[in-house]
């Protein structure tokens, strides 16, 4: 089985997604051209943001895809923002259609939405969260505002006094102030932590035991099935 | 002269460049920090050797050719008086004193070992020279050398553009005696081409001995900026205006644009503007056989002028070798991949790879977009 994964983000995804990978599904190993893909292989790569991950890579994603023939999926990672998770891949699902991009039927089609973005699931680490009673400590008004670790972050907005139109941005900012409390420092180019197996771990704990981050939970669901899949393979050989 | 490889070290800051080997296009990418400005510095410090200074530490070997057919190898070394001494002498300048020897210096024409030098003395073509300046290049020392004069003029050929725009200075080029005599001096393409006159002098020369062919720099600008329809060299007209005395009779570029009733001298147009229009100048003007060095393309030139000045460097003739720095997607993707190298550093330790040893011709993406996505690129600095 291969898989190629075309993620939005620059920094942050190409980071994270193959350390994260390396935990769920082991079985696959990372190549690094997409020709390269022989058997249990995924390759990665960024559609270098919005809009243009649909407007010029997806397309190209699916030209190689067909011509190689050796994909059993194609995981398109998109950050759904203000919209739900739902009505970004039925968005996803109607630009395809419209724009007669057509995958050989061979592979299958998987669009992940992270709601708002990959940072609002990382906010989803009760561990790593502080309550903060010092108003002098900067994550103070932050923590007052929301609290991720009883809330789910997938529905954290943004506070009036925070001076950008963006709910993604401003989620960004909560995740490196709540850091920052535990001395662990975050930047999209450097996500450091988030992408180790006890963050990973914490992050399915919380799916498991509470509705929230139902975006996350269509990523890890996936990659369950992949691992089912694969130990199935496995075994019947 | 075509710069064929380049291995380089600077003891003095322990900044090492594995061999790098060139094109007559080689597009230099990589992130931020990695060492591309200090590829073609290392360039223009040669050339700096070249002509006679001396430099704390350095270690370099360098190929190349030159159009009268001869294949050169040049490689040599300064003592390393250490970091500070080399922060003490930009502090307080050269004392003769205190410049670095050259320890060794070897020059070879097609394989053969020309020049061999070490701190007894200099053997060229097998005989000992004079007792000469142990803080010079051979190749400065010997410059009257027949041999060694093809290189020196080459070396002269090296220019580099980096981005600060010094460049592009004003044109001492009044109604001056000396003036005229240049005008006299240089009156073909070829002799203004071929002249030692900063680029600005150039466009004067051609604009006041060669209408035609100036026409011609005046329509590649114009096809970047359709607004503008004339150019001309001249002096600064203006009564609102007060220009010292030493700058009263120099020649400056203006430029009329259309349903502008004045001319725009170049202190008023944009930055953008006149570098392209000195971009364009410079590829039109400069000598056959130069090396020309830009670091940061795209610095300062705006979208619409990228594409048509990478156009005319890909398509360049003329023998000229180009040696660029970019960042940006338009132009990485305007000079195709076999042209590019992927620079990496690791510590001190730089090295160049080729973009064609990846199969990125195999995907239907961009090679931009598969450039970005290169781990080599994204995280070409290693501690």
């Amino acid at each position: 089985m291969n898989i190629y994964f075309l993620v939005e983000g620059e920094k942050t995804e190409p980071k994270v997604y193959p350390q994260w990978l390396s935990h769920l599904i082991p079985q696959l190993a990372r190549v690094k051209f997409s020709c390269d893909a022989r058997e249990n292989n995924y390759y990665l790569m960024s559609g270098m943001g919005s809009p243009r991950i649909l407007t010029d890579e997806l397309a190209n994603s699916v030209e190689d895809i067909n011509q190689l023939g050796n994909y059993n999926y194609l995981v398109l990672v998109i950050d759904a923002d203000d919209m739900t998770a739902q009505d970004k891949i039925a968005e996803v699902q109607s630009f395809i259609v419209d724009n007669n991009i057509i995958l050989n039927s061979s592979c299958h089609l998987c669009i992940i939405a992270q709601k708002y973005c990959m940072e609002t699931w990382f906010l989803g680490n009760k561990k790593v969260y502080t309550k903060i009673l010092n108003k002098k400590i900067d994550f103070y008004n932050h923590s007052l505002f929301y609290d991720v670790s009883l809330q789910d972050p997938e529905l954290m907005q943004k506070p009036k006094w925070f001076n950008d139109d963006s709910i993604s941005i401003y989620h960004e900012t909560y995740l490196r102030k709540m850091l920052a409390e535990k001395n662990i420092r975050y930047s999209k180019s450097n996500p450091r932590e988030v992408g180790e197996k006890y963050y990973l771990e914490e992050l399915n704990k919380r799916i498991n035991e509470t509705p929230h981050l139902s975006s996350l939970k269509n990523f890890f669901s996936f990659c369950k099935s992949i691992s089912i899949q694969q130990a199935v393979t496995h075994d019947a050989q | 002269m075509k710069i064929k490889s380049l291995i380089y070290e600077d003891q003095s800051t322990d900044w090492k460049l594995e061999q790098i080997d060139f094109k007559p296009l080689t597009l230099l990418v990589g992130v931020s920090g990695v060492g591309k400005t200090q590829i073609l510095k290392a360039l223009v410090n040669l050339r700096k050797i070249s002509r006679g200074e001396s430099i704390n530490g350095l270690n370099w070997n360098i190929e190349f050719s030159t159009s009268a057919g001869y294949e050169y190898k040049w490689c040599g070394e300064f003592e390393n008086k250490g970091f500070i001494s080399e922060i003490l002498s930009e502090m307080v300048g050269d004392d003769e004193k205190d410049r670095p020897f050259i320890e060794n210096e070897k020059l070879f024409i097609n394989n053969e070992l020309i020049v061999d030098r070490n701190r007894d003395g200099i053997i060229f073509n097998k005989n000992k020279t004079v007792k000469l300046s142990q803080k010079e290049s051979v190749i400065s020392l010997l410059k009257e050398e027949e041999q060694i004069k093809d290189i020196y003029e080459n070396f002269k050929k090296i220019i580099f553009d980096d981005n600060t725009g010094n460049n592009f200075q004003f044109a001492r080029f009044g109604l001056t005696d000396e003036v005229k005599s240049k005008s006299k001096k240089y009156k073909s393409l070829k002799s203004i081409r071929n002249s030692d006159e900063n680029i600005k002098t150039k466009l004067c020369l051609l604009h006041r001995n060669q209408k035609k062919l100036f026409q011609e720099i005046v329509d590649s600008f114009v096809d970047i900026f359709p607004y503008v329809e004339d150019i001309r060299m001249e002096t600064i007209k203006d009564d609102r205006r007060e220009l010292p005395i030493f700058l009263s009779d120099s020649l400056f570029v203006h430029v009329k644009e259309k349903n502008v009733s004045h001319w725009i001298d170049e202190f008023k147009m944009s930055s953008g503007m006149l570098r392209t229009l000195m971009h364009i100048a410079e590829l039109y003007l400069c000598a056959d056989d130069t090396v020309i060095l830009i670091d940061e393309f795209e610095n300062s030139l705006g979208i619409n002028c990228i594409n048509q000045i990478t156009g005319s460097i890909v398509a360049s003739e003329r023998n000229l070798q180009f040696i660029i720095t970019s960042h940006h997607p338009y132009i990485i993707n305007d000079i195709g991949f076999s042209h590019w190298k992927i620079v990496t550093r690791k510590g001190g330790k730089v090295k160049a790879i080729d973009a064609d040893q990846f199969p990125l011709d195999k995907s239907k993406h961009k090679a931009f977009t598969q450039l970005a996505n290169l781990t080599e690129y994204t995280e070409g600095i290693e501690s």
